[in-house]
């Protein structure tokens, strides 16, 4: 029914999907699989119509089809359900379900309300599901908004449902009501493209398996003879990034006090569960986990961003209490935020006013600026990091990597001895992600200790001296990065049955 | 050491020349067409007329500037305005010298504004609907102060000596809403403290990262603010003889286009202080202008509606290019 062929999608040079060659028919379960940054995402907007693809065709029963809106995609028949709700919080589920949809009308104007609940109950109760019909959605169970948002799916003739992470948010009993639901839709001839990281739960409700890897359709495998083991290795690619870094001198680092101790730290969001971890001075610790694995929340919990719900924080051995960003500076712990527009730039200020911004005090006296100092410090840390732009541009007509150097002064001159560093190298090139990682080890052999996020394994394997790999919500494992393959730590990343959420 | 910070582009365009300056330019042909249509208005005596008129626009369009500058609204100004010039009435008619008069109803302003900026912070609300509240707070205090009436009998006479009072030929409300200015600027644009006020207006959130403390930024913000408006207050009731319990009214909405006007040149998108006055200015010669050529207030008001949308709409569709 859908045939995907030579799909291609470039950013900038780089290619998020290479040659994409797919077919989907009806009825069938196809899983979508792979590292994060393989493709899927990028896969999954040019389906819904959120992306164009800059080559390929996507086909429907032969026909040649152009999704450039998420409205036309709908109009093919393909829905696409996202991680995040789509639906209107404070709306009946009976009007979210018939969202879109002609109304009944009383005398052809009002709304019919009660044979549109009528018609909501037989609806639900025909998929085999049950939920209050007259309740708003933002009053409903995580599980069952994502069942409505299905079953609104199945009411538009849908003929291809692609489900994004559809189980992140479920617990096991919840999973079961969901997958009866994908069943008894697949019975009746719509086909579904199942994205997960969880892969007990690929091979339980797929019949096929495609594996993504930078960009390519690397293998299909079927379900029936394949093993979780066998997904792993067609996920990482056997061999890929093994290059482990030399030998890292951590001998040292042990015996010394630690800077940063971590116990069973969890946020009153859920986000993470249990975080337990030690830095020590002179390391980089790096920090792993698939897409929801918490890496993110950890390092905004240990900054005072998001509230706690347990757990420790002690820094050189002193148990600060409930953090705040302005003492955890204080206490020497700075973050580098994942996102640099919401997390570090103030884009309509100068560049200069963004780069002293964690150091005012340095760079004024008696209350007024130190124009001097501050030059001084712009020629310093320009020709150091190669910024291009000048002091008084503003710092959003700089390009991306521009801004990261511009964060990245900002943060080293504050001369943090925790650096919390989320995505560092996250979309900046090869020149300045070889320079991003030379800071952060020669601040670390200077004494510091970094603990370093990165969606991308190879990347850590080759900046770390330790792993740290979490997995929904938990630290599940530190790893000393002597002959570490990626294989290893991704077994340890996917979620072991038995453990999903809630 | 080769590559230094070196500017990306040559130089601005043109076309991003005339947007940054474009009010700068109104203001001008503004002006010279006044000049030519209109016999005594390009003399010193209107100018001065001018800068006395637009005192107390500016000191409270400061006080805006501020606010906005932190990313939040103070829809109270009007009303502490008013507040302030019964308040300093009333503590002169007590028998308060007049320095002190005007000095404790600037700093119960400043008191007030920072229990509004706790609130809006502490609670995390809308400082939109809460100062739009505590506006009507403001008022009442002010018509029960007032006794629901404007104040004028038994004002001592020195009350008037500073609002109709000049330095050489220039009024004092003039040079007091230059200091006024020259002070919010040396803030805003010097010090620390100003970097962290845009810092708190430009990303909040990566404000809190880099470790500025939100909450007490934006509270010196609201009671910088207030004391602005009250301080506006007190010199226009100096400067009229009188007090009158909503004496703010018009004031608050010019202000606020003045600083939105503001806001189209020089820093663009960010609330600055001598963009505030070009604003003022603007607002402050168009009405000085339709005056002298005999246009009755409601058509002036309209007009002055119009230019101000016209002003922001030309500026907007300059950043499509």
């Amino acid at each position: 029914m859908l045939r995907v062929e030579g799909l291609t999608k470039r950013f900038g040079e780089t290619a998020a999907l290479d040659g994409i060659d797919l077919a989907l028919d009806s009825g069938e379960v196809l899983a979508l699989v792979g590292e994060n940054g393989a493709g899927k995402s990028t896969l999954v907007k040019l389906l819904g119509g959120i992306y164009l693809p800059d080559a390929g065709t996507i086909r429907i029963d032969d026909r040649a089809i152009s999704l450039g809106s998420p409205l036309q995609a709908r109009t093919a028949g393909i829905t696409v359900i996202h991680q995040d709700r789509q639906l209107v919080p404070r709306l009946s589920v009976t009007e979210n379900l018939f969202l879109g949809s002609p109304q009944p009308r009383r005398a052809g104007l009002l709304v019919d309300w009660a044979a549109m609940r009528v018609r909501a109950e037989r609806v639900l109760a025909d998929l085999g599901i049950t939920l209050p019909v007259a309740v708003a959605a933002r009053d409903l169970p995580p599980a069952d908004q994502a069942l409505l948002e299905i079953a609104r799916a199945s009411q538009a003739r849908t003929r291809i449902l692609i489900l994004d992470e559809p189980t992140a948010s479920l617990g096991e009993r919840e999973v079961r009501i969901l997958f009866a639901l994908i069943r008894r839709l697949q019975a009746q001839g719509t086909a579904f493209l199942y994205v997960s990281h969880r892969l007990e739960e690929v091979l339980e409700i797929a019949g096929e398996v495609a594996v993504l890897r930078n960009g390519r359709l690397v293998e299909r495998l079927v379900t029936a003879e394949a093993s979780r083991a066998q997904l792993i290795q067609a996920i990482t690619g056997s061999g890929d990034g093994t290059d482990a870094r030399p030998a890292a001198p951590i001998s040292a680092g042990t015996a010394r006090q630690p800077l940063l101790e971590v116990r069973d730290l969890a946020t009153r969001d859920g986000a993470v569960r249990s975080a337990s971890l030690t830095l020590y001075p002179g390391e980089v610790l790096g920090l792993f986990g698939l897409a929801g694995a918490g890496r993110t929340e950890l390092l905004e919990a240990l900054f005072g961003l998001r509230p706690l719900a347990h757990g420790t924080i002690a820094i050189k051995g002193h148990d600060l209490g409930a953090p705040v960003p302005h003492r955890q500076l204080r206490a020497g712990m700075a973050l580098l935020g994942e996102d640099r527009r919401r997390h570090g730039l103030i884009p309509r200020a100068s560049l200069r006013a963004n780069m002293t911004l964690q150091t005012l005090k340095a760079h004024s006296r008696l209350g007024l600026m130190r124009a001097a100092v501050e030059a001084r410090t712009m020629r310093e840390q320009g020709a150091a990091l190669e910024i291009r732009g000048g002091p008084g541009q503003r710092v959003e007509t700089l390009s991306g990597g521009n801004q990261q150097k511009v964060l990245f002064a900002r943060l080293l001159l504050a001369n943090p001895r925790i650096l919390l560093c989320d995505e560092p190298t996250h979309a900046v090139d090869i020149g300045t992600r070889r320079r991003i990682h030379a800071l952060l080890l020669e601040r670390a052999r200077q004494g510091c200790g970094v603990l370093f996020v990165s969606s991308d394994l190879p990347e850590l394997l080759s900046v770390s001296d330790r792993l740290l790999v979490m997995a929904a919500g938990r630290t599940v494992a530190t790893l000393a990065n002597a002959g570490l393959d990626a294989e290893t730590v991704m077994h340890l990343s996917y979620p072991a049955p038995g453990t999903a959420a809630r | 050491m080769r590559a230094a910070i070196r500017s990306a582009r040559l130089g601005p365009s043109l076309g991003r020349l005339l947007r940054v300056y474009g009010l700068l330019v109104a203001l001008l042909a503004l002006a010279l067409i006044f000049a030519l249509l209109i016999p005594g208005f390009a003399t010193t005596t209107n100018m001065l007329n001018v800068s006395l008129q637009i005192s107390d626009l500016v000191t409270l369009a400061t006080g805006a500037t501020i606010i906005m500058a932190v990313a939040e609204y103070d829809l109270s100004i009007g009303a502490m305005a008013g507040l302030g010039g019964v308040l300093a009435a009333e503590l002169a008619i007590a028998g308060l010298p007049i320095p002190l008069a005007f000095a404790l109803t600037v700093l119960a302003g400043a008191a007030f504004g920072a229990v509004v900026g706790a609130v809006v912070t502490g609670f995390r609300v809308l400082s939109f609907i809460t100062t739009l509240a505590a506006g009507t707070v403001l008022s009442g205090i002010a018509l029960q102060v007032s006794g629901g009436a404007t104040v004028f009998e038994n004002i001592p006479a020195s009350f008037t000596d500073f609002g109709q009072g000049t330095l050489g030929s220039v009024p004092d409300p003039a040079i007091l809403m230059l200091a006024v200015l020259a002070l919010a600027w040396v803030v805003l644009s010097q010090t620390p403290f100003g970097r962290q006020i845009y810092a708190v207006g430009g990303n909040e959130m990566a404000a809190r990262i880099a470790g500025i403390r939100v909450r007490r930024i934006k509270i010196i913000a609201f009671s910088s603010c207030a004391a602005c408006a009250a301080l506006t207050g007190a010199v226009l009731a100096s400067r009229l003889g009188s007090a009158s319990p909503d004496g703010g009214g018009k004031l608050f909405l010019q202000s606020y286009a003045a600083v939105f006007l503001g806001m189209t040149v020089f820093t663009e998108g960010v609330p600055n202080v001598w963009g505030t006055l070009v604003g003022a200015v603007l607002i402050g010669i168009l009405e000085d202008g339709l005056t002298m050529k005999g246009v009755a207030t409601p058509l002036q008001n309209i007009l002055t509606g119009l230019i101000i949308v016209a002003a922001v709409v030309v500026q907007r569709i300059g950043q499509r290019d």
